[in-house]
C-alpha cells in the first residue's frame, strides 16, 4: 500500500514537472528535473541517503531527487525484480553487489556504466562485484565491511583470555574459559535466521586460503561443501559450538536487534557478524567491543572475509538518464562519500581512492576493522561466484540447534545450491 | 452475467495462468518451458516431507481441538450461567483481531526470558519452556495460538446449531427421565452433526493452508522445524523460484481437493434430518 501511495506521489510530481515544462517552454532551461531513488527503508540507511541527496541537490540546483523506500530482505529483492521486470523501476536505485546482481537480468534492465569516467576514482578490486558478462552495471555506494567475530574485551579479560585467539582451537579454548566463568561464550540470534549464517559466510577466507580453486570449482558444479574438507569445516564449526553448549540458552528465540545490548553489557563473549553490526553497539560500550578475524586452523593464515559495498544502479527504463548519471557519478566523488559519512557513523573504508577519512573517536570495532583490512583478506564467496543457495540461513539454524549434523547440513546446502542454479538455468547443473 | 465475469476474472483466469506458470522456469524477466521439472524439483525438496507432516499435524490437531473445545463452550454458553453475554464476547473477540498482530504478540508472550506465559509457568514451579525456540515443540506453540484465535468462530457455529434443536426433544427426554449425559450423547451430539461438519471442514481447510500465523510466530523455524506446505512454498517464492513455487501451489491445491471432497461426502452422509 505504501508503495502505491509513493508511486502515485511520484506520478503527480512527474506530471507536475511536465506541465511546468510546457508552461515555461522558451524560457532559459532552468526547469527542475525530478528523479526518483528507490532505497531500503531502514532508519540508518535513510539518514545516509538523505544526507547524500542534500549534498547532491546543493551542487545541482536544477535536479530534485525524490526518495522512495522499499522493505529490506527477500521481500525487497522481489520488489526490485518486479519493478525492473515491469519497467516501473525508479530512475536510480541502490542494491547489493555480488551474486544477487546477475538475478536482476542487468543486460536488459540496467544501464551499462562500464565506460563511465567515475571508474578512475574506484579501486579495481571492486569491479568484479558489479560485473555480469564482462560489463559493469553499478557504482559503489557505501563502505566495505567484513564478516568477523565481535568480542567483549571485558568478558575476555575476566575469563583470563589475555590475547585475541588466532586459531580455531584457541577460540574454542577461550570460549570454554568464558563459559566456565559463568558467561555465555557466544551470542546467537537464530530467531533472525539470516544472522545465523556468519560462521559459514565469514569462514570463506579460511576456505580459499587452503583450497585456491574452490570458487571456480564450486561455480562449475565440481566442488561441494559436503566433500571439500576445508569447506565442510565451516559447518563443523557450527556443530561444535552447539555441541559444547557455548551459546546463550535462548539463542533460538533471540533476535539480531537484541544482541547489541547483550554483548555491550558483557552478557556474552563473542558474536560472529558482519561489520554493519558496529552501529548497533550501544555508544557507552563502543570501546569495549572489539573485532577479530574468524580464525582458521593455523595462526599463520589469519585474514578477513570482505563484504563489498552495495552499488547504485540506473534503470534502463529511466527517462532522466542525464540527471541519473550525474547522481550516480556524484556518490563516487569525495563530496558524495563525505555526505555518506555525515549521515552515519564512519563504519569502514570506501572503495573510492580519494576518500580516506577515518575520523577520530570511532568505535573500537571500527579501528580494529581498519587494521584488519590492511592484513590478509579475501572477498566473500558471493562476490566471486554467482551461485548462492537461498536457504543457507535456515540450514545453519538447523545445524546450530542440533537438528542435523555438520555433514548433513553441508549436503542439504549443496542441494539448495543446485536448486538455485537449476532455477536460474545455469549451464552444467 | 456479472457473476460470470467475476468468476472468470478472479477465479478461472488466475487458475489457468498458474497452471501455465507451473510448467515454466520463470525469473520474472523471461520464461522457459521446463515441462514437469518444477513438480519433480518440488517433490524432491528435502524439507517437503517434514512440511507435509507438519501440515497434517497442524490441520488435524487444530481442527480436533476446535471441535471439542468449541462444542464444550457452545453447550456451556447455552446454559444459564452468569455473565453469559460477556463470556460469549470474550471468546469471540480473538477472531476479529489481525492474525499477524496476534502472532507477533504471542511471539513476545512466549519468549523464554521475558515472556509472560513462560513467567507464569516458572512462577508455578514449572521448567523453562521456550516452546517456540525448540525444534520439537515450536509447531505446537503455534497450534495453541491458532486454537485460541479460532475457537470463537467454532463456538458461534455450535451456538447456532444448538438453538436450532427443537425444545420438544429435550422435553420428551425429560419425560423419559434421561440423565444429562444421555441427553448430550443421544440428542445434542447427533443433532449437532451439521454444525460439527461445518466446523471440521472450515478448520481443516484453514489448517491445511495455514500460513500467516506460522510465518509471524516462527517464520517456519528454528531451521525448517515448523514449516508447513504453504510456508515452504512461500520460501521458494522468496528465493525467486517463481515457477517452482507456482508448481508447489498447484500441488497443494490438488492435495487439499483430494482430501476435502471425499471428507465432505462422508460427513454429509452422517447428517441426520431434524
Amino acid at each position: 500500500m505504501k508503495d502505491r501511495r509513493f508511486s502515485k506521489a511520484i506520478a503527480l510530481t512527474v506530471a507536475g514537472t511536465l506541465a511546468l515544462g510546457v508552461s515555461i517552454a522558451g524560457a532559459p532551461a532552468q526547469a527542475a528535473t525530478t528523479i526518483t531513488w528507490l532505497t531500503d527503508s531502514g532508519a540508518n540507511n535513510l539518514a545516509r541517503v538523505n544526507s547524500v541527496v542534500k549534498a547532491f541537490q546543493a551542487k545541482n540546483p536544477t535536479i530534485k531527487v525524490k526518495i522512495v523506500t522499499r522493505p529490506g530482505g527477500s521481500t525487497g529483492d522481489n520488489l526490485v525484480k518486479t519493478k525492473l521486470a515491469t519497467g516501473t523501476m525508479s530512475d536510480v536505485f541502490d542494491y547489493n553487489s555480488g551474486a544477487l546482481v546477475s538475478a536482476l537480468n542487468p543486460a536488459k534492465t540496467i544501464v551499462d556504466v562500464s565506460k563511465e569516467s567515475f571508474w578512475q576514482n574506484v579501486y579495481p578490486s571492486y569491479k568484479p562485484a558489479v560485473t555480469v558478462a564482462a560489463k559493469q552495471y553499478g557504482a559503489p555506494f557505501g563502505t566495505a565491511g567484513g564478516g568477523a567475530l565481535y568480542y567483549n574485551t571485558k568478558v575476555l579479560a575476566a575469563a583470563g583470555v589475555t590475547s585475541v585467539p588466532k586459531t580455531w582451537n584457541d577460540f574454542i579454548a577461550a570460549s570454554q574459559k568464558i563459559k566456565a566463568n559463568g558467561v555465555d561464550a557466544i551470542c546467537g540470534s537464530f530467531a533472525d535466521s539470516w544472522s545465523a549464517q556468519l560462521l559459514v559466510l565469514a569462514d570463506y577466507f579460511n576456505v580459499q586460503a587452503s583450497v585456491k580453486n574452490f570458487a571456480a570449482d564450486y561455480s562449475a558444479n565440481k566442488a561441494k561443501f559436503a566433500y571439500v574438507p576445508q569447506a565442510l569445516a565451516s559447518f563443523s564449526k557450527m556443530e561444535q559450538t552447539f555441541a559444547l553448549g557455548l551459546y546463550n540458552k535462548n539463542a533460538a528465540t533471540t533476535k539480531y536487534s537484541e544482541i547489541g545490548k547483550l554483548i555491550g553489557a558483557g552478557k556474552c563473549g563473542f558474536y560472529p557478524m558482519g561489520t554493519w553490526f558496529t552501529q548497533d553497539i550501544p555508544a557507552e560500550n563502543a570501546n569495549e567491543v572489539g573485532l577479530m578475524n574468524l580464525p582458521g586452523t593455523s595462526a599463520k593464515s589469519n585474514g578477513l572475509t570482505v563484504w563489498m559495498p552495495g552499488a547504485m544502479y540506473i534503470a534502463k527504463s529511466s527517462k532522466n538518464l542525464v540527471a541519473a548519471k550525474k547522481l550516480q557519478a556524484f556518490v563516487v566523488t569525495k563530496a558524495g562519500t563525505d555526505a555518506w559519512v555525515k549521515g552515519d557513523v564512519y563504519s569502514g573504508p570506501f572503495m573510492t581512492k580519494d576518500q580516506t577519512a577515518a575520523p577520530a573517536g570511532v568505535p573500537l570495532a571500527t579501528k580494529n576493522l581498519a587494521s584488519l583490512m590492511k592484513g590478509a583478506s579475501s572477498p566473500a564467496l558471493e562476490y566471486v561466484s554467482a551461485i548462492k543457495g537461498p536457504h543457507l540461513d535456515s540450514i545453519c539454524v538447523q545445524v546450530l540447534t542440533g537438528q542435523v549434523s555438520a555433514k548433513e547440513g553441508a549436503a542439504l546446502y549443496d542441494k539448495d545450491v543446485a536448486a538455485q542454479a537449476q532455477q536460474l538455468g545455469i549451464k552444467g547443473w | 452475467m456479472p457473476l460470470g465475469i467475476i468468476f472468470l476474472g478472479l477465479y478461472l483466469l488466475p487458475t489457468i495462468t498458474s497452471l501455465y506458470y507451473s510448467t515454466q522456469r520463470w525469473t520474472l524477466f523471461d520464461t522457459t518451458f521446463v515441462g514437469l521439472d518444477n513438480f519433480i524439483q518440488f517433490l524432491q525438496d528435502p524439507f517437503l516431507l517434514n512440511g507435509v507432516v507438519n501440515t497434517f499435524v497442524y490441520a488435524f490437531l487444530t481442527s480436533g481441538l476446535k471441535v471439542t473445545i468449541g462444542m464444550f463452550l457452545g453447550v456451556l454458553l447455552m446454559s444459564n450461567i452468569k455473565f453469559r453475554g460477556l463470556i460469549r464476547n470474550i471468546i469471540f473477540f480473538p477472531v476479529l483481531v489481525s492474525t499477524i498482530g496476534i502472532g507477533i504478540t504471542f511471539q513476545v508472550l512466549m519468549k523464554p526470558d521475558i515472556g509472560v506465559l513462560d513467567g507464569i509457568v516458572r512462577l508455578l514451579g514449572g521448567p523453562d519452556v521456550g516452546i517456540l525456540g525448540s525444534p520439537a515443540t515450536a509447531i505446537f506453540g503455534v497450534i495453541l495460538v491458532d486454537v485460541w484465535k479460532g475457537v470463537g468462530l467454532a463456538t458461534v457455529i455450535y451456538l447456532a446449531g444448538l438453538s436450532s434443536i427443537p425444545q420438544e426433544y429435550y422435553e420428551a427426554a425429560k419425560v423419559d427421565g434421561v440423565t444429562g449425559w444421555q441427553n448430550f450423547r443421544h440428542i445434542i451430539l447427533p443433532l449437532l452433526q451439521p454444525a460439527t461438519n461445518t466446523v471440521i471442514i472450515l478448520s481443516l481447510i484453514g489448517g491445511l493452508r495455514s500460513f500467516d500465523l506460522i510465518w509471524a510466530m516462527t517464520g517456519g523455524g528454528p531451521g525448517f522445524a515448523s514449516d508447513v506446505l504453504a510456508s515452504l512454498i512461500y520460501k521458494q517464492y522468496q528465493s525467486g523460484f517463481f515457477g517452482l513455487s507456482t508448481a508447489g501451489n498447484v500441488a497443494m491445491f490438488v492435495l487439499i481437493l483430494l482430501l476435502i471432497v471425499p471428507l465432505n461426502k462422508f460427513l454429509k452422509s452422517r447428517e441426520v434430518e431434524v
